[in-house]
């Protein structure tokens, strides 16, 4: 967490809550990613964010140290994602015109057609291995790969001991290793 | 370092989080000498190159979407405290009864001299103070139903429904009384 955050989150506590909404810019695109792939639905990612945003707020008296907000709004973020798996209300969706669009978008003029469409179907290759983890697995990898988060953050969040992350993560991405060579072979 | 200690560390230095040097050089020795091991690290780091370049398709493919469609978080001005606006309304009005009630008491008792104020000024007067005075309310009640609605996004749903509705009422018989008031005004400084 940088210093601007640090600051933010120090001037929110004190109850500034113009200060919070700055954070909320701050953090709502981060949050919403990882809540998104976690969910597998951006509408309900959506309003998972919403609601994780609203409850940082008025949990933000809780919050005893600025440096940690970056797990405390993900262990927030975990719970309501949880919560929604567990009302059943996502249906994993899959948007693969989409997937072309932002990767065109982001490398037009710099590659040919050819490579887009590789970057493609490797982006699917790995997105459909990533859906085949077990829940636990994916959880510790999208914090790890998507969010950034080291590891003894992770375990905080998760609140399991840093030898079950490691462990996750390590299954996981042997797991990622042969499903994604299933996906090339079949292409 | 034997194979299982090594895969022990493993993530902890495709990550680089290895705090000592000390260890991570014993495990790429590991590596040099366990052609296994040596295998298995670089299928993972390929592993996360792939991953890596998903999770930056993830970031920006989120920050495009909320760019197109803005998420409607709630980002609070102030927070907002329940009754905050009654008070400065009661007083104002418990104002404006102790005016009129102190012009009516003094002209009764001759303080105010006859001739200085015409009972239609007198009207005039108080319907002006009573006019602004209302004004006054009708705004804070306004402020008050704006402050409700954000209030309402983070508390629950249902009480503060019912006194929104409770708020949108009182703010139509404001309304309501503040013209008949208004049209009074004009009738007396015709």
């Amino acid at each position: 967490m940088d210093t601007i955050d640090r600051d933010l989150v120090g001037r929110a506590m004190a109850g500034d809550t113009e200060c919070f909404g700055r954070l909320v810019e701050r953090w709502q695109a981060r949050i919403y990613a990882f809540v998104r792939r976690y969910l597998g639905d951006s509408e309900e990612a959506r309003d998972v964010t919403q609601n994780t945003f609203t409850k940082a707020f008025l949990r933000l008296a809780q919050l005893q140290d600025p440096d940690r907000f970056n797990s405390w709004l993900h262990m927030i973020a975990v719970n309501e994602c949880r919560m929604r798996q567990r009302w059943g209300r996502v249906r994993p969706e899959t948007s693969w015109e989409e997937t072309g669009t932002v990767l065109e978008s982001r490398m037009e003029e710099r590659v040919t057609p050819l490579r887009a469409l590789e970057a493609k179907e490797r982006l699917r290759c790995c997105e459909l291995a990533f859906r085949r983890l077990p829940p636990e697995q994916q959880e510790v990898i999208l914090m790890k790969e998507l969010q950034g988060l080291r590891l003894h953050e992770i375990a905080a969040i998760l609140d399991v001991p840093l030898s079950t992350v490691k462990s996750r993560l390590y299954a996981g991405l042997k797991s990622l290793r042969r499903l994604m060579g299933e996906y090339s072979d079949e292409m | 370092m034997k194979c299982d200690e090594a895969r022990d560390i493993l993530p902890e230095v495709l990550y680089a989080e290895v705090e000592d040097p000390e260890v991570t050089y014993r495990f790429f020795r590991h590596l040099w000498e366990c052609p296994a091991c040596e295998r298995e690290f670089e299928e993972l780091v390929a592993v996360r190159r792939r991953l890596g370049e998903w999770a930056e398709y993830e970031r920006s493919s989120a920050q495009q979407q909320l760019e197109r469609r803005p998420l409607r978080v709630f980002a609070p001005r102030r927070r907002p405290r329940i009754g905050s606006w009654l008070v400065p309304v009661l007083q104002t009005a418990a104002a404006v009864v102790v005016a009129f009630a102190l012009m009516l008491a003094a002209q009764q008792a001759g303080w105010i001299a006859a001739g200085t104020q015409s009972p239609e000024e007198l009207q005039a007067a108080v319907q002006h103070t009573v006019v602004a005075s209302q004004e006054e309310q009708l705004r804070m009640i306004g402020q008050a139903l704006l402050d409700l609605k954000e209030e309402m996004l983070l508390r629950d749903r249902a009480v503060m429904e019912q006194v929104y509705g409770d708020l949108v009422l009182l703010e139509q018989r404001y309304r309501t009384v503040l013209e008949q008031n208004r049209q009074m005004q004009r009738l007396t400084s015709q």
